[in-house]
């Protein structure tokens, strides 16, 4: 781990003040920040104003995983001089497991990692994230779903009635 | 020892504990830290729910951007984007700007099912319903499914190149053909992807081709009026050309750009130069399948 030692060290600020230090590849995972990196390559402090602190040390662990994930592949394949199948599918494997139970959080936490994901523009999580608020939907009926996202109804019973009769087969059952 | 010091520090951050934050930076502490840490709940985190809700009202993914909920609906089936319309007045057109429109089998009921022709107009009503309901641009339009429509009129292709739609995918199933109306697809000149599959259309002799488009896959396709060959001569871009010719048909490639061939059905006994031409252009990869 000595060569870590030697690695950039950045700062991210988030918009409640509180600081992390973590490598410049972790926080190069964030494409917004890479390309802040890329524009003035001294910069060392970030502040990131539309994340908070709880939400910023979410999005840093998940770079973090994958950044270790993507070391150790890296790793094994330098070591055997080519990469076992086995070896690799069971380093995605993993990884999933550790996304899914990643994603083992409340709709508000969620919705909070989405704008982050968003904005700090980290695609792996991006995704992940809009994937489980899809699968929060799919299969649902909307009463369900207002439920889940505590969405509240603020159509009247015509409006209601005025969009099933338009789009009927959408509410009909599925095969 | 950095990352792992890292990671303390984050994971003290969670706990406001200043006394522990300073202690993770020192190397020595750090590591009987992480083992401390390391079998700490993780989840939940957030420790002001109350305080959220009352703050921002219930609607949680109702106030992501419209941008956001557009992708959230795009990994969803049709069925299920449209019926979000009725979860609120924010949800109510939602559905109705997203970027990519896939209509697939999910489109259609139980009831209707294995009634023939009835099925076949009733989901034809459904497809048109969503072409003209859409507003604003579409990215990807994909029609794929067992007996949803057999026949694609030239006014959804109109409305589709209007959209400056860049991604078309029309297949239909083993043993039907979708007919594409009027000149085919030639008015969708934005198209960057093409992927038809047992579909039979007419592109017009006049026809000057696709200046964007860089994939085009063809499987089992009748052109009539201009030939495949031509189409793919006319795609100066060209970069990845995925071909299943019917029984009896040649195609002549020109395309300067190619850089992936994939072809199938293609048997051992027939050389490749039966098929195709001398216009190659400098390609990596070539698939025989």
């Amino acid at each position: 781990m000595a060569r870590s030692s030697t690695e950039n060290m950045i700062t991210l600020m988030s918009s409640d003040g509180e600081e992390f230090m973590v490598t410049e590849k972790v926080a190069r995972e964030c494409t917004t920040i890479r390309n802040m990196l890329e524009d003035d390559c001294v910069i060392t402090n970030i502040p990131l104003p539309n994340v908070t602190s709880d939400i910023l040390s979410m999005v840093i662990e998940y770079c973090m995983e994958h950044v270790a994930a993507a070391e150790k592949a890296a790793a094994e394949t330098a070591e055997k001089g080519s990469s076992s199948a086995p070896a690799a599918a069971k380093a995605n494997k993993d990884l999933e497991e550790w996304d899914k139970a990643f994603m083992n959080v409340d709709v508000y936490t969620l919705c909070d990692l989405i704008l982050a994901a968003n904005y700090l523009n980290v695609s792996g999580l991006l995704d992940l994230t809009i994937q489980t608020a899809a699968n929060l939907i799919k299969g649902k009926s909307p009463e369900q779903i207002r439920k889940t996202f505590h969405i509240q109804n603020d159509l009247s019973l015509e409006e209601e009635e005025k969009i099933r009769s338009q789009t009927p087969w959408a509410f009909e059952k599925s095969e | 020892m950095l990352p792992f010091e890292a990671l303390n520090f984050l994971k003290d951050k969670r706990n406001s504990s200043n006394v522990l934050v300073i202690l993770a930076m020192v190397p020595a502490v750090s590591f009987l830290l992480h083992k401390q840490v390391k079998f700490r709940p993780y989840f939940p985190i957030r420790k002001n729910n109350a305080t959220k809700q009352d703050t921002f009202g219930n609607d949680t993914i109702g106030n992501l951007p419209e941008c956001i909920k557009h992708t959230i609906l795009v990994y969803l089936p049709i069925k299920e984007a449209v019926r979000t319309s009725i979860l609120s007045k924010s949800w109510r057109h939602t559905w109705s700007t997203i970027p990519d429109l896939v209509i697939d089998n999910s489109i259609k009921s139980n009831s209707h099912q294995n009634k023939g022709n009835l099925e076949e107009s009733r989901n034809e009503k459904f497809v048109n319903q969503l072409v003209s309901c859409h507003k604003g641009n579409l990215h990807k339009f994909k029609l794929s499914g067992k007996k949803l429509c057999c026949f694609f009129p030239s006014r959804w292709m109109q409305t589709l190149s209007q959209k400056q739609i860049s991604e078309l995918i029309l297949e239909a199933e083993i043993e039907e053909r979708l007919h594409i109306g009027g000149n085919g697809f030639s008015c969708c000149l934005k198209l960057k992807v093409l992927v038809l599959s047992r579909c039979v259309f007419i592109l017009p002799s006049e026809f000057d081709g696709f200046r964007l488009l860089h994939t085009l896959d063809i499987r089992d396709c009748i052109a009539i009026k201009m030939d495949i060959s031509t189409l793919v001569s006319l795609c100066p871009l060209l970069e990845k050309l995925t071909l299943k010719p019917t029984f009896d048909q040649v195609i002549k490639i020109n395309a300067p750009n190619l850089r992936e061939l994939t072809i199938y059905g293609l048997s051992s006994n027939s050389p490749i130069s039966n098929y195709y031409g001398s216009h190659f252009g400098t390609f990596g990869v070539l698939h025989c399948t």
